[in-house]
């Protein structure tokens, strides 16, 4: 495929998404078609290898956040280019007659088109609506290149488990906390199952007595080094109990166990489940199924505001306070 | 300062009163109320009636979701109560039976089940039997000690409504209605509260011979309804309609719940309610009162069932001469709908012949304070209607002169700017739309109404919790915003009893005065007319 390098504008795309609706809507008879967006996701990705995957969670995302999605694809090409593609998603909501719709503009270009993207880009967020940029491939928040494009939105979603060096990318992601921008972590929101298990716990008398008597905690990963996963976890924890000493090793948690004196509550994962034991020894099964990355951008996407056990947590990741 | 717009924000967004977000963080230093869901309090819920339509079809669905999404604690455990005698393990395989038939939008997880019935326990025993309420007692020390529900106790009286005052009686003699170390004991009750505002009175008094005011959750599954508690976020979260909603600039307001069902087996039950008592004298004025109450201080129970209950109050209660030119009783006959003979009323199965009772019900509301002086509230209901469909209309006034006339056929003057309307669909396709003028494209002036809409489909995608999810949970967290008081109950009786009465001493001659499938007899359209108004087709 010969490198396409046209000159692409905001108006023409916009242009092209209206032909798209009226072609849907003068071809579909059965259905009625509805043009859905609550917001604009911005995506950046890398790489030519993911794109059914990446329109398959951007899929399962518009059930609960129908939005305009804009994808950009930096691929790695001796020519410049700069090319771009509109269509619609569509899906039929279960027991509707109705197609939920949303659209799509995605582009491919090479890391010196990163202005132009920008420009075009600028004209294409749905007015009056939330805009936020999921860098989906992590490592780009390192890029210079990249830098230019974080204006685009205030809320900045990424997945820091991607970070080969957890502690560094938490820093860089502090750092643009620290400049204004909102960061949110799917790394983080992988851990809700786990830390809402621990409060549902704590949230019997017997648990709850035990709280200012947790002298250690032990959260044990699944693999090799420390994990993003498990610092945040360590971090919040000790937080909430600074009196306590505690050991985080590994990454993809495999166990939280709190011990006081010779009492101890546990959270385990048990395959498609986590299995919690409380300290009068009653254990309850808590439905814990593979969250996919749709699952964890509805969560971010549901607080658009500041939230603060996150702020503080990774702050306490990033310097130390340990 | 920090700490406290966080909280304001965090409580509007879970609807969560103020002082009991921050009593969540300090009890509990691992709770994240912007990301975990309102936690519920160790308990048990016991459901008089365990083996009845309404546990199988609603509480029990609701409560295994609960669990799904883990919002049931740890200490959690339901005792059911009826009179079939049943093991505890016939008990949970009944109800599993029952859930995989009812469960909807929700997989079936074996393994959340098995652990979900281990807190599931059974009592065989009479309503009226004091001895079963001993063994109660005794059950639930038990289960207070294995499921650590640290004797918190929620009775959910599941029953025929003329059994309601003797389970309180019965719960009260045997001690349960009161508990020790700081556990509490709730009772819900599901409407209708009395037949009549004599019988609601008497329900009152044998509810709090031992049950306090604030023990009490009289469920109006309506006020859980989403869509109902979004009305609250639209007129209060939106500064752009507030100053609208009043005489100044509303004509007339317009409810409708319309069902295209028949009595579907109950009418036995149906024709000693009717459609007054059945719909419109709790669900539909509490919709009324949710459209037309003040805004409250705080969003708290007190606060907003205080200005619910204060705009019941202010309705206009009818004098036995004036109900007739301000209400329409009617009752659907028999018809041809859609190729398909349709049944009257009096044809229906456990129906009378002769039967007088109300299957539609119209009756113009009158609200006598500064906001609402003048402005009509039509509300109807009826079964056997053309769709099944609840919603409110909102009818502006015109504009005070009009610009964009044009001459009709006899040369008299026709203003072609429709008034606007805003509708607030409550079920199906639950949304808003608002109605205003535009210009036709092309040569000269003429302006055609067009549509604005939202749909909550395409802003909110996800599962909404059902009503019934929403207000069990508010009753185990002790969240009395969306249910039902006292005082709301007889002022909305004090409304609907003297329309009752005209209709029972003066029964209507046309009776049955609708086919099935219409929007109803042509009374109501004549009750509109004589205020220039007409109904609106949903």
């Amino acid at each position: 495929m010969p490198a396409l390098v046209e000159e692409i504008r905001a108006e023409k795309l916009l242009k092209d998404l209206a032909s798209v609706w009226k072609e849907l809507g003068q071809h579909e008879t059965e259905y009625a078609v509805v043009r859905a967006c609550a917001l604009t996701l911005l995506v950046a990705t890398t790489g030519d290898g993911d794109e059914q995957d990446l329109a398959g969670t951007l899929g399962d995302l518009m059930h609960s956040n129908p939005s305009r999605y804009v994808v950009l694809r930096l691929v790695d090409k001796p020519e410049p280019e700069f090319a771009a593609r509109v269509f619609a998603q569509c899906q039929l909501a279960f027991g509707r007659r109705q197609q939920l719709c949303c659209e799509q503009i995605e582009f491919t270009a090479t890391r010196d088109r990163i202005p132009d993207f920008y420009a075009v880009a600028l004209g294409l967020t749905v007015a009056d609506l939330p805009v936020l940029l999921w860098i989906r491939d992590a490592q780009l928040l390192m890029e210079p290149a990249f830098q230019a494009l974080l204006p685009l939105a205030r809320p900045l979603i990424i997945d820091s488990a991607q970070f080969p060096d957890a502690l560094a990318g938490l820093k860089e992601m502090e750092l643009r906390r620290d400049a204004g921008w909102r960061v949110k972590d799917l790394a983080w929101s992988r851990l809700t199952v786990w830390r809402e298990t621990i409060a549902q716990m704590f949230e019997t008398s017997a648990c709850r007595n035990l709280v200012n008597r947790i002298d250690r905690v032990e959260i044990k990963g699944r693999f090799g080094p420390t994990g993003t996963d498990v610092q945040y976890l360590a971090a919040w924890l000790r937080r909430i109990l600074p009196n306590a000493q505690i050991t985080a090793t590994g990454s993809g948690v495999q166990r939280i166990r709190l011990v006081a004196g010779g009492q101890r509550v546990e959270v385990a994962d048990a395959g498609e489940a986590l299995v919690a034991t409380s300290l009068d020894g009653m254990v309850t099964r808590v439905p814990d199924p593979v969250r996919s990355d749709a699952d964890l951008l509805a969560e971010e996407l549901s607080i658009l505001g500041p939230d603060p056990t996150y702020d503080a947590t990774l702050r306490a990741v990033t310097r130390g306070i340990n | 300062m920090k700490t406290a717009t966080i909280l304001t924000r965090l409580q509007r967004r879970r609807g969560i009163p103020g002082a009991r977000l921050k009593g969540m963080a300090q009890a509990n230093p691992f709770q994240d109320p912007l990301r975990f869901e309102r936690r519920v309090p160790s308990c048990a819920v016991v459901i008089f009636g365990a083996n009845g339509d309404l546990t199988k079809r609603k509480l029990l669905p609701s409560l295994y979701r609960l669990a799904f999404e883990r919002r049931l604690p740890q200490g959690f455990a339901v005792v059911g109560i009826s009179r079939t005698a049943m093991s505890d393990d016939d008990f949970r395989k009944t109800l599993e039976a029952s859930l995989k038939e009812f469960l909807e939008n929700s997989p079936f997880d074996q393994a959340l089940w098995d652990d979900f019935a281990r807190g599931l326990f059974y009592l065989a025993g009479d309503v009226g039997d004091d001895a079963a309420y001993q063994r109660l007692a005794v059950r639930l020390d038990e289960i207070a000690k294995t499921r650590q529900t640290a004797g918190n106790v929620l009775f959910y009286l599941s029953t025929q409504p003329s059994h309601y005052g003797t389970a309180a009686g019965g719960l009260g003699r045997a001690g349960l209605a009161k508990a020790a170390n700081g556990a509490w004991r709730r009772l819900v009750v599901e409407k209708p509260f009395g037949h009549d505002q004599a019988s609601a009175r008497e329900l009152e008094n044998q509810l709090h011979e031992h049950f306090t005011e604030d023990q009490l959750y009289r469920i109006d599954h309506y006020l859980g309804k989403e869509t109902v508690q979004n009305i609250l976020a639209f007129r209060f979260g939106n500064p752009l309609f507030e100053p609208l909603w009043n005489r100044q600039y509303i004509n007339h307001i317009q409810i409708t719940a319309a069902e295209s069902i028949g009595v579907e087996g109950r009418g036995g039950y149906y024709q000693e309610a009717g459609a007054l008592r059945d719909m419109i004298q709790n669900h539909l004025l509490q919709v009324l009162a949710t459209v037309a109450m003040e805004p409250s201080a705080v969003f708290e129970a007190t606060g907003v069932r205080d200005e619910r209950a204060k705009l019941l109050r202010s309705i206009r209660t009818y004098k036995h001469s004036e109900v007739h030119q301000h209400t329409v009783a009617g009752q659907y006959g028999p018809a041809r709908v859609g190729g398909k003979d349709l049944p009257g009323f009096r044809q229906e199965e456990g129906v009378d012949p002769q039967a007088m009772t109300d299957t539609y019900a119209a009756v113009t509301f009158q609200i006598e304070n500064w906001r609402w002086a003048g402005v009509p509230f039509y509300v109807r209901t009826g079964k056997r209607m053309p769709k099944r469909v609840t919603d409110i209309a909102i009818r502006f006034n015109p504009v005070p002169h009009s610009l964009f006339m044009t001459e009709g056929e006899g040369g008299e003057s026709i203003d072609t700017a429709r008034p606007n309307m805003l509708i607030l669909r409550i079920q199906p396709e639950e949304g808003i739309s608002l109605r205003f003028s535009s210009k036709q494209p092309g040569a000269g002036m003429k302006l055609r109404p067009v549509s604005m809409d939202f749909n909550y489909g395409t802003s909110f995608g996800g599962r909404t919790p059902t009503a019934y999810e929403t207000l069990l949970v508010d009753a185990m967290v002790g969240d009395a915003t969306l249910y039902t008081r006292q005082d709301m109950v007889e002022a909305s009786w004090t409304a609907v009893q003297p329309i009752l009465e005209a209709w029972q001493e003066h029964k209507p001659e046309q009776f049955p005065n609708y086919p099935a499938g219409t929007w109803g007899p042509k009374e109501s359209d004549e009750m509109l007319a004589r205020n220039g108004h007409e109904w609106r087709i949903p």
